[in-house]
C-alpha cells in the first residue's frame, strides 16, 4: 500500500482554483435570471400576495355572498371578469366545489384555510401551488389560458381525509 | 500509517457501536417496512390498502427514515470520530450509553405514536395535531431524541476537548486540528449546526409537546417557521456525515489520498455552518407569509448551499483520479481499474451519483420563482431520494460494509450479492427521481394518498414507473442490504482481526510508481453539475411560462 503522497504543484494549485470557480459559478443564475427578466423583486408582484388576518365568519359571509350573486342551479358559481373568487378551505372539502371562470381573463383566486393548515394547487398541464395557514386569506392571480378544467387538490397534508379535498374550475370561451 | 492497518476496536467501542448497530438497522427496516406499504396504497396498479394506512405508514416511514435512522447514524459517526479514527477512549462510555438508551427510547415512543394512528407525518403540524391523542408520544419522542443526541455530541466535544493538554496554549490546539482526521473534523465543524439546532428541537418540541397535554400555547405560524430551521439544520448534519464518511471509504477501499492539504478539506467543512443557516427560506418559499425580497434573499442565499458539497467531490473525486495516475494509468485505464466489485466502493460511488442527480433537481427547487410550479408537488420526494435514501444512505452502507465485519469480526456473508446491491439501488433511486420528477411537473402532489379517478391519465403511468418499479426495487436492495448484515452476524465466517474480516472484500488499485497525480477529470462532475442547473433552470422556467394557467 502506498505511503507516497503527491505534492501540490503549480499544476494542481491550478485545478484546485478552478474547481473554486466552478463551485461558485452557481452565482451566475443571478445574472441569468435577471436577464430572463424573472428576477422579481416587487412585493406580491407576479406571486402570490398575502392578506391580514380575518375572522372565519367573515370569509364564509363572503363565499355565502358569491353564492347568491353568482350561483348556479347546479350549486356551482360562474364567476364574471374583474370579480374576486372566493374559496374556503375545510377539512376536507373546498367550497365552491365548482368555478366556472372565461378564458384570457385575470381574476384574483382568495383562498381561506379555516380550521388547520391546508394548501391549494391548480392543475391544468402542470400545476402551481400556494400553502394556506389558518385564519389568512391568500389570493393568487391567475389568468387561464386554455379552455378546459383546473383541478384544485389540497396540498399540505390536513388529516385522513385530505385526499378528498377537492374542486374544480371549468374555463370556458 | 495505512488507515486499514490502523484501525483498532477496542471492546467498550464495539459494545457501544454493536449497539448502535442493531438499534440502526432495525429503525432502518421498520422505516422501509413503512416505505413498502407507502407503495402499497400509492401505487396506482396496486392500491391494494386504505388510505388511512398511507397516511399511517407516511408518518413512519418520514420519522423513522429521516429523523431516527439519521440520527443514529449521526452520532454513531461521532463515537467513531471520537474513538477508533483517533485512537482515543471516549470520555465516557457511560454518557454515550445513556444517550444511545434516549434515543432508543425515543424511537419506541414514536413508533408507540405511530402505530396507535397518530398520522400527523414528522412535520407534525399545529394545530392538526390536536386532533390526534397520540401525538404527545411524537413530540415527546423529538425531545428525548434530542436531549439523547445532545450527550452523546457532549461526550464527543469532551473526548476533543481531552486532547489538548494545554488547553490555555493555542499551538496545542491547532496541533490538535493538524492531527484529525478530516472525517474526524467534519464530525468536529457539523457541531456548530447540530448543536444550536438540537437545542432548538429541545425548546421547540419541548413547547410543542406542552401544548399537546394542554400545558402551553402554541403560535401555529411561528411552529411552522421554527420548524422549518430546525429540520433544515438537522437534514444538513448528514450531509456533512455523509461527506466525512466518504473520505474514510475513498482511502479505505481505494488507498488514495488527497494531492491537497489536508487543512483544504477541513476548511470546507467550515463553509457548512456559513451556508446553511441562512438557507432554510427555501422550505418556505410556497409559503404566502413570507416578504417576496426575503424569498429572493433565501433563493440567492441558497444557492451556495452545495458550493461546499461540489468543491468535497472535486476533492474525492481527485484522490482517486491521482491515485491511479500514480498507479501508472491514464484516465480511462485507471477508472476501469477503480474497485468497483467492492460494495463499500460500490456504494461511495453510486452515493455520489445519486447526490448529484437530487442536487441537480433541488437546485430547481430552492428558486421562488419556481416555487408555485414545484412545490407540494411529487418532485419533493423525487428529489428528497436521491439526496437521503442514496447520497446519505447508500454512504452508509458502504460504510457499514466495512464497518459490521470489522465490529463482529466476521466477513461479509453474501459478497457477491453486496457487489450488486448499491448499484441496483441506485439506479432504482434514479429511475424514481425521474419518472417522480414527470409526476411532479405533471401536477401529481406529494403525501397524498390516491392518484383520484379524475386525475389526467398521465398521473398514473408516472406514479407506477415512480413507485411500482423505482421504489419497489430500491426497497428490495434495502431488504438485500439488512439480509446481508443480518447473515453476516449469524453465519460471516470468524476471523481474528478486524483487518481480516474485510481482507479481499474488493482489490486495491496496484501500488504507486510515481508520486505525481493530476486530478484534471475531477473537476468533470462539479462542471456538469454547475452547467446541468442552469440547462434544468431555463427548461423549467420554460415549462413555467408555456403553462395554461399563468400567474401575470
Amino acid at each position: 500500500m502506498s505511503e507516497m503522497t503527491a505534492p501540490a504543484g503549480k499544476g494542481s494549485m491550478r485545478l484546485l482554483a478552478a474547481a473554486f470557480g466552478v463551485a461558485f459559478s452557481v452565482l451566475l443564475l443571478v445574472p441569468i435570471w435577471s436577464a430572463m427578466g424573472v428576477l422579481d423583486t416587487e412585493a406580491g408582484h407576479g406571486d402570490h400576495g398575502a392578506a391580514t388576518v380575518m375572522a372565519a365568519e367573515d370569509f364564509q359571509a363572503r363565499v355565502d355572498q358569491q353564492l347568491e350573486r353568482f350561483g348556479q342551479a347546479d350549486g356551482s358559481v360562474a364567476i364574471p371578469p374583474g370579480t374576486d373568487v372566493f374559496v374556503m378551505a375545510r377539512q376536507y372539502a373546498f367550497v365552491p366545489r365548482t368555478i366556472h371562470l372565461k378564458r384570457g381573463e385575470t381574476y384574483d383566486l382568495v383562498f381561506y384555510a379555516a380550521d388547520v393548515m391546508h394548501g391549494v394547487s391548480l392543475i391544468m398541464g402542470g400545476s402551481l401551488s400556494s400553502v394556506l395557514l389558518p385564519g389568512t386569506p391568500v389570493t393568487i392571480r391567475v389568468r387561464p389560458t386554455a379552455s378546459g378544467t383546473i383541478a384544485l387538490r389540497c396540498t399540505e397534508y390536513c388529516g385522513a381525509g385530505h385526499h378528498a379535498m377537492t374542486a374544480s374550475i371549468t374555463v370556458g370561451d | 500509517m495505512d488507515l486499514l492497518e490502523s484501525i483498532e476496536i477496542e471492546a467498550d467501542d464495539r459494545r457501544l457501536l454493536g449497539a448502535f448497530a442493531v438499534v440502526g438497522l432495525a429503525t432502518m427496516s421498520v422505516g422501509g417496512l413503512f416505505a413498502l406499504l407507502m407503495k402499497l396504497v400509492r401505487t396506482p396498479a396496486l392500491s391494494i390498502l386504505p388510505a388511512e394506512t398511507y397516511y399511517q405508514a407516511l408518518t413512519g416511514h418520514g420519522i423513522l427514515m429521516f429523523i431516527f435512522w439519521m440520527g443514529f447514524v449521526q452520532t454513531a459517526f461521532l463515537v467513531v470520530a471520537g474513538s477508533v479514527l483517533i485512537r482515543r477512549r471516549l470520555w465516557s462510555y457511560r454518557l454515550a450509553w445513556a444517550g444511545l438508551g434516549a434515543m432508543t427510547l425515543a424511537a419506541a415512543l414514536a413508533l408507540a405514536g405511530v402505530l396507535q394512528g397518530t398520522n400527523i407525518t414528522y412535520h407534525a403540524a399545529i394545530p392538526l395535531a390536536a386532533q390526534y391523542p397520540g401525538a404527545w408520544m411524537i413530540f415527546l419522542s423529538f425531545v428525548i431524541l434530542a436531549a439523547g443526541m445532545l450527550l452523546i455530541v457532549l461526550d464527543f466535544a469532551l473526548t476533543v476537548l481531552g486532547a489538548v493538554e494545554r488547553k490555555g496554549d493555542l499551538d496545542a490546539w491547532a496541533a490538535l486540528f493538524r492531527s484529525l482526521p478530516v472525517a474526524s473534523f467534519a464530525a468536529l465543524a457539523g457541531l456548530f449546526i447540530a448543536v444550536p439546532g438540537l437545542f432548538a428541537a429541545l425548546r421547540m418540541f419541548g413547547l410543542a409537546w406542552l401544548w399537546s397535554i394542554g400545558r402551553a400555547t402554541v403560535d401555529p405560524g411561528m411552529y411552522r417557521m421554527d420548524w422549518h430551521i430546525v429540520f433544515h439544520i438537522y437534514h444538513y448534519v448528514p450531509a456533512l456525515t455523509l461527506v466525512g464518511v466518504a473520505y474514510v471509504l475513498v482511502e479505505l477501499t481505494a488507498d488514495a489520498r488527497s494531492v491537497y492539504a489536508k487543512p483544504l478539506a477541513k476548511s470546507l467543512f467550515l463553509l457548512y455552518p456559513v451556508f446553511v443557516p441562512p438557507t432554510f427560506v427555501y422550505h418556505l418559499l410556497a409559503d404566502p407569509s413570507l416578504p417576496q425580497q426575503v424569498k429572493l434573499a433565501g433563493t440567492v442565499l441558497s444557492l451556495l448551499v452545495g458550493v461546499p458539497t461540489v468543491l468535497h467531490t472535486f476533492i474525492i473525486v481527485g484522490m482517486l483520479e491521482a491515485r491511479m495516475r500514480q498507479a501508472g494509468f491514464d484516465a480511462a485505464a485507471g477508472l476501469r481499474r477503480l474497485p468497483w466489485g467492492n460494495p463499500a466502493f460500490g456504494s461511495l460511488a453510486v452515493g455520489l451519483v445519486t447526490l448529484f442527480v437530487g442536487g441537480l433537481m433541488a437546485y430547481a427547487l430552492i428558486q421562488e420563482q419556481l416555487a408555485p410550479m414545484l412545490h407540494n408537488t411529487f418532485l419533493v420526494p423525487a428529489y428528497v431520494h436521491p439526496i437521503a435514501a442514496g447520497g446519505a444512505n447508500i454512504t452508509y452502507m458502504g460504510a457499514l460494509y466495512y464497518g459490521i465485519p470489522m465490529l463482529l469480526r466476521r466477513r461479509l456473508w453474501g459478497l457477491r450479492l453486496a457487489r450488486w446491491q448499491p448499484y441496483v439501488m441506485g439506479a432504482a433511486l434514479i429511475w424514481m427521481a425521474i419518472f417522480g420528477a414527470a409526476a411532479g411537473l405533471a401536477g401529481v402532489p406529494r403525501r397524498y394518498a390516491s392518484v383520484g379517478l379524475d386525475a389526467p391519465a398521465a398521473w398514473a403511468t408516472w406514479m407506477n414507473l415512480a413507485l411500482g418499479v423505482g421504489a419497489m426495487v430500491a426497497i428490495g436492495a434495502g431488504i438485500v442490504f439488512v439480509g446481508t448484515m443480518l447473515m453476516t452476524a449469524v453465519a460471516g465466517e470468524k476471523v481474528a482481526s478486524p483487518q481480516a474480516a474485510v481482507a479481499g472484500m474488493g482489490p486495491l488499485p496496484p501500488p504507486v510508481v510515481r508520486s505525481s497525480g493530476w486530478t484534471l477529470l475531477a473537476l468533470v462532475p462539479g462542471t456538469v453539475f454547475v452547467v446541468g442547473v442552469v440547462v434544468l433552470t431555463v427548461l423549467a422556467f420554460q415549462r413555467l411560462w408555456g403553462m395554461p394557467v399563468q400567474l401575470p
